[in-house]
């Protein structure tokens, strides 16, 4: 007996589910999985089953039907797809020029941005190539107001402290300490230094870095009194220095007159816990003494050591700094130091411990680039944007130029939405091909940004092989772009009514209104978004001038900073002050020199402060200074003129009462701006030193202490010569007519006369000054460079539709003319369609300006972000070029002959 | 897909085809398995030639007022495979064939 088709709801789920199914197969598709829920349903029916149990189960099983449609999906690719692809790269091929400016500028684009995300990635998102990362913690201070003494970094505790962290903590399964700092290793003459990595003894288990040759230290390797114990070297170091010799384990490298074995060597892919920066040699913390005497090991005041750990399973970084919270009160008063400056006991002990993240290691470099880099990746966003809105406008040019080859297709029946994949593949094929050579482009761009922000003094390595994140953004890229350029042309130039394109045939007067505005507001957006980037351009590349002009107090240019160290002589302390001033003697004599001092704070590099208050005042009043450890001559060599007193002299001895000079802001800070000459102010007590009174004897003009951009600041400049507790070390600063080279050269001759143990490091103040301000000449640079860029495509956008334009116009052109227009008419003609759409996009711009550089306000000195030069400059340079680009087209406009004309279709 | 292995899915499926039980329903009726892992696992045993798929004659499914349904049948070189996959996965030789050629009572 013949039993009804079934009904249900699982039968218009399968229809509905076969649309996603390839045409071809989709008919068949829908038959198989119809005719078994309805078998499945009548064989129900009969046999007293089609409850609401079975009814749901059938919906179950045609909800399956959804997975075999998406395993069906590849079929798409393998029939249409290719077709689509094949006939797309003919299409590319035959038009050659406009598929080599569309890639050449999708791959500058995607490359600029991709080379900024892959430094972002490497400073800022990637973890540390070390074992399970996103378990490492990093303990430290929850503030510095305990902190007193010499302070690496804020987040770093003392050798004390971390052994009684170690001692006491329960939160880590395993838990280390590192620090770092560079020695030379030359045993005299020119330093050749080398980065140093200390670290405790589970640094390497924990972090579960496994040797690459021979083996790495464990906790049996860092016991207080080790001596001099193996020494570890980077994978880096071994290839530069013993050429990969896989025999290099158990040879002897000499440390500061100690002969250390090499007992392993580090993985390539290992640079320590600091991203940006690596290191050469690594030793036991046990070890500092032997090149750096007891003091980080026994003092409570040295800030050196950052500590990590590896949360203990099941244990979150939250627990793990309230459980270090919960130890701090008990732990800081066993790690008080005897000596600790008595105003400041309260705040060591009320000091608290947390833990935070540190899967991603710690980085100068990030904090200092990170916020750049943000603004450079959205400013070559905006370079890519520009470059995707010529390509828009190129393919509607085009377009236009296929309407009728589309009118065709669609007359012999292609569907619309395969016409607009057809056309989209087109812009994938480009984007694809942009977007390969935009990555390797990046590979070259990125290595030359880690070329531009290192210096010598402060190489800067980073890891750049492209992650999956890098890959994943550069597709990203081209798919967005592809989407961004191709998908308006696509869609509207499928719209059109078959039957008129081909009617039209081209002959009409002008070209469709409608097209044309949507062109036309594309290089609108164009001029408004290079004028943005012309305009921050400018505001970095003056910003960079201010900082270079700035008024310093002193004069940098011709002199050179050296370093001595006659450590290895082995003089007794005593005589350290006599030889300092021989060395000086010898330096001074040289011909070209004009004047050199001794200066432990140098300019911009070094600081130092202290709390001081002026004789007669409440001690608790003391406020801040700058402090300068210098030597008789330094004014002179810096030609920091001196407005009163004395310099510093030979009377300034140790034993002698404490001299200062001062500068015109610590006068006007501590005296009210009185002649400070004379007066005696007092300096709060130091671990070292109890309160000392110090009595002004100069007053220089003033000059910048930390950093260019500062404001003037109080300095008070003790004489280096009364300073008991100097080391065997002379900084100099040598003013010479010489050019830099020589005086390095004659220089190192006349310290190796003296002695060829002393040994010594050269450095230009300018170079040095110019370091200090890396940031500022990176976005000058590439602000720049990028503004350039954008600008260039917007032009190359502007040109072409006018010329477009005046195609398109020739016979209306032509008319006019034969109607008597002149040719200053028709140029104007053009010009002024030129002129309208620079202003419309000055018009849109402005605004955005103030939108976009409020967030460089921060990286911009001395201007603010609507600094009206730098706007009006960027306006001017926008039109005048513009004009240009408008001339071209408009010239063409006057050539054309109104016979030829009239002809022409 | 590689010919020469089959996954354990794909290899009971075949089984189970070569004990008769020739349609897509059927087959996940007798192994459990859900419709979407039976239907996609047929199709790639299809791409690799180890099964046929026919139109079930049109008459009977006229006959019962339904559209005609779909089955599968295994290959010479799906028979090939199957021996090899019964070697490693010796629980499928345990399965027992379809006494006549009824599709298989559904539970509940």
């Amino acid at each position: 007996m013949p039993k009804p088709i079934g009904k249900g709801p699982w039968l218009w789920l399968v229809t509905l589910i076969g649309v996603i199914v390839p045409r071809r197969l989709r008919a068949d598709w829908r038959q198989e999985w119809a005719a078994e829920l309805s078998y499945r349903e009548t064989l129900l029916a009969e046999w007293h089953q089609l409850n609401w149990r079975t009814k749901l189960d059938l919906l179950w099983h045609s909800a399956g039907a959804l997975m075999d449609a998406l395993w069906l999906q590849p079929r798409r690719w393998e029939d249409e797809m290719i077709q689509d692809l094949r006939f797309g790269v003919r299409m590319l091929l035959k038009n050659k020029s406009f598929t080599a400016v569309a890639i050449l500028s999708l791959a500058l684009g995607i490359g600029a941005n991709t080379a900024i995300f892959q430094l972002l990635d490497a400073v800022r998102l990637r973890m540390l190539p070390v074992k399970a990362p996103q378990e490492l913690a990093e303990v430290h201070l929850a503030d510095t107001k305990g902190m007193r003494g010499g302070i690496g970094r804020p987040t770093q505790v003392t050798n004390p402290i971390w052994e009684q962290i170690r001692d006491r903590q329960q939160a880590f399964s395993s838990i280390f300490a590192w620090g770092t700092n560079t020695i030379n290793l030359a045993p005299g003459g020119e330093v050749r230094s080398a980065r140093m990595l200390y670290v405790s003894g589970d640094f390497f288990n924990t972090l579960g870095v496994p040797p690459a040759l021979g083996r790495v230290f464990t906790s049996a390797d860092d016991e207080r009194g080790c001596g001099a114990p193996g020494l570890i070297i980077s994978h880096e170091f071994w290839q530069r220095e013993y050429g990969g010799d896989a025999n290099v384990i158990g040879r002897k490298l000499t440390l500061a007159d100690h002969p250390l074995e090499i007992i392993g060597v580090t993985p390539a892919n290992f640079f320590g816990m600091e991203v940006g920066r690596s290191f050469d040699l690594a030793l036991p913390i046990c070890a500092i003494p032997i090149v750096r005497g007891n003091d980080r090991l026994l003092s409570g005041i040295i800030w050196w050591l950052t500590v990590n750990g590896r949360l203990k399973p099941g244990w979150s970084v939250e627990q793990a700094s309230s459980q270090m919270q919960r130890i701090s009160p008990g732990l800081f008063e066993a790690a008080l130091p005897a000596n600790y400056p008595p105003p400041s006991v309260k705040d060591y002990l009320d000091s608290r411990l947390i833990a935070v993240p540190a899967g991603s290691g710690v980085s100068e470099l990030r904090e200092k680039y990170e916020q750049p880099l943000w603004l450079l990746l959205a400013i070559a966003g905006l370079v890519l944007l520009i470059a995707c809105a010529n390509l828009a406008n190129l393919l509607l040019a085009r377009a236009s130029a296929r309407e009728r080859e589309i009118a065709v297709r669609q007359a012999v029946g292609a569907s619309r939405g395969r016409l607009i994949r057809q056309l989209l593949v087109e812009s994938l094929l480009l984007a694809a091909v942009g977007g390969a050579l935009g990555a390797g482009l990046a590979q070259v761009m990125s290595r030359f940004l880690v070329v531009f922000l290192s210096t010598t003094a402060d190489p800067v390595f980073l890891d750049l092989t492209p992650d999956w994140r890098v890959v994943g953004f550069a597709t990203g890229l081209a798919v967005l772009t592809c989407l961004l350029f191709g998908l308006t042309p696509a869609i509207r130039v499928t719209r059109k009514e078959p039957g008129a394109v081909m009617k039209a045939g081209g002959r009409g007067m002008t070209a469709s209104r409608e097209r044309f505005s949507l062109r036309r507001a594309l290089v609108v957006t164009q001029v408004a978004l290079s004028l943005v980037m012309v305009a921050s351009a400018l505001l970095f590349a003056r910003s960079l001038t201010k900082l270079r002009t700035v008024d310093t107090g002193f004069h940098q240019e011709g002199v050179l900073i050296a370093r001595a160290d006659f450590e290895r002589l082995n003089l007794p302390r005593e005589r350290y002050q006599a030889f300092k001033d021989e060395l000086l003697d010898r330096i001074r004599a040289i011909p070209g020199v004009e004047a050199a001092a001794v200066v432990h704070e140098i300019p911009l590099d070094d600081w130092g402060g202290a709390n001081v208050w002026m004789d007669g005042a409440d001690a608790r009043g003391g406020k801040h200074t700058s402090v300068s450890r210098v030597g008789p001559d330094y004014f002179k060599t810096l030609q920091i003129p001196l407005l009163a007193g004395r310099d510093f002299d030979a009377r300034d001895r140790v034993g002698t009462p404490k001299v200062a000079i001062v500068n015109e802001a610590f006068a006007r800070k501590f005296l009210n701006g009185l002649s400070p000459v004379g007066h005696r102010f007092w300096v709060e007590a130091t671990p070292g030193d109890p309160d000392t009174p110090y009595e002004i004897v100069g007053l220089v003009r003033d000059t910048k202490y930390e950093d260019l951009r500062e404001e003037f600041g109080p300095i008070a400049y003790y004489a280096a010569a009364q300073n008991a507790g100097a080391g065997p070390g002379a900084p100099l600063m040598i003013r010479s007519r010489l050019p830099q080279a020589e005086t390095v050269a004659v220089v190192t001759r006349v310290l190796n006369e003296i002695n060829p143990a002393i040994s010594v490091s050269f450095r230009g103040f300018t170079t040095m000054i110019e370091a200090t301000i890396l940031r500022e000449r990176l976005m000058a640079t590439l602000s720049s460079f990028f503004g350039m860029l954008a600008f260039l495509l917007a032009c190359i956008g502007l040109y072409g539709i006018l010329s477009y334009s005046v195609t398109s116009r020739t016979n209306e052109l032509g008319i006019r003319m034969a109607l008597g227009a002149q040719r200053r008419d028709m140029s104007w003609l053009i010009l002024r369609e030129a002129l309208l759409l620079v202003i419309a996009g000055l018009a849109v711009g402005f605004p955005m300006i103030f939108a976009v550089t409020r967030v460089a306000a921060t990286l911009l000195f001395g201007l603010t972000p609507t600094d009206p030069i730098s706007l009006f400059l960027a306006a001017l340079l926008i039109l005048a070029v513009a004009m240009v680009a408008g001339y071209l087209p408009a010239r063409r406009a006057t050539r054309v002959d109104p016979l030829v004309a009239l002809r022409y279709e | 897909m590689t010919k020469s292995y089959l996954s354990y899915t794909m290899a009971l499926i075949l089984q189970v085809l070569d004990h008769g039980y020739r349609y897509g329903f059927d087959i996940m009726t007798i192994t459990g398995l859900a419709s979407g892992t039976v239907y996609p696992a047929l199709r790639r045993l299809e791409d690799a030639g180890f099964v046929v798929s026919k139109w079930e004659r049109p008459g009977i499914a006229q006959a019962a007022q339904r559209p005609p349904r779909k089955y599968y049948e295994v290959t010479g070189p799906g028979q090939t495979a199957l021996v090899e996959a019964r070697e490693r996965f010796r629980l499928l030789t345990q399965l027992k064939p379809l006494a006549t050629n009824k599709p298989a009572r559904q539970k509940g």
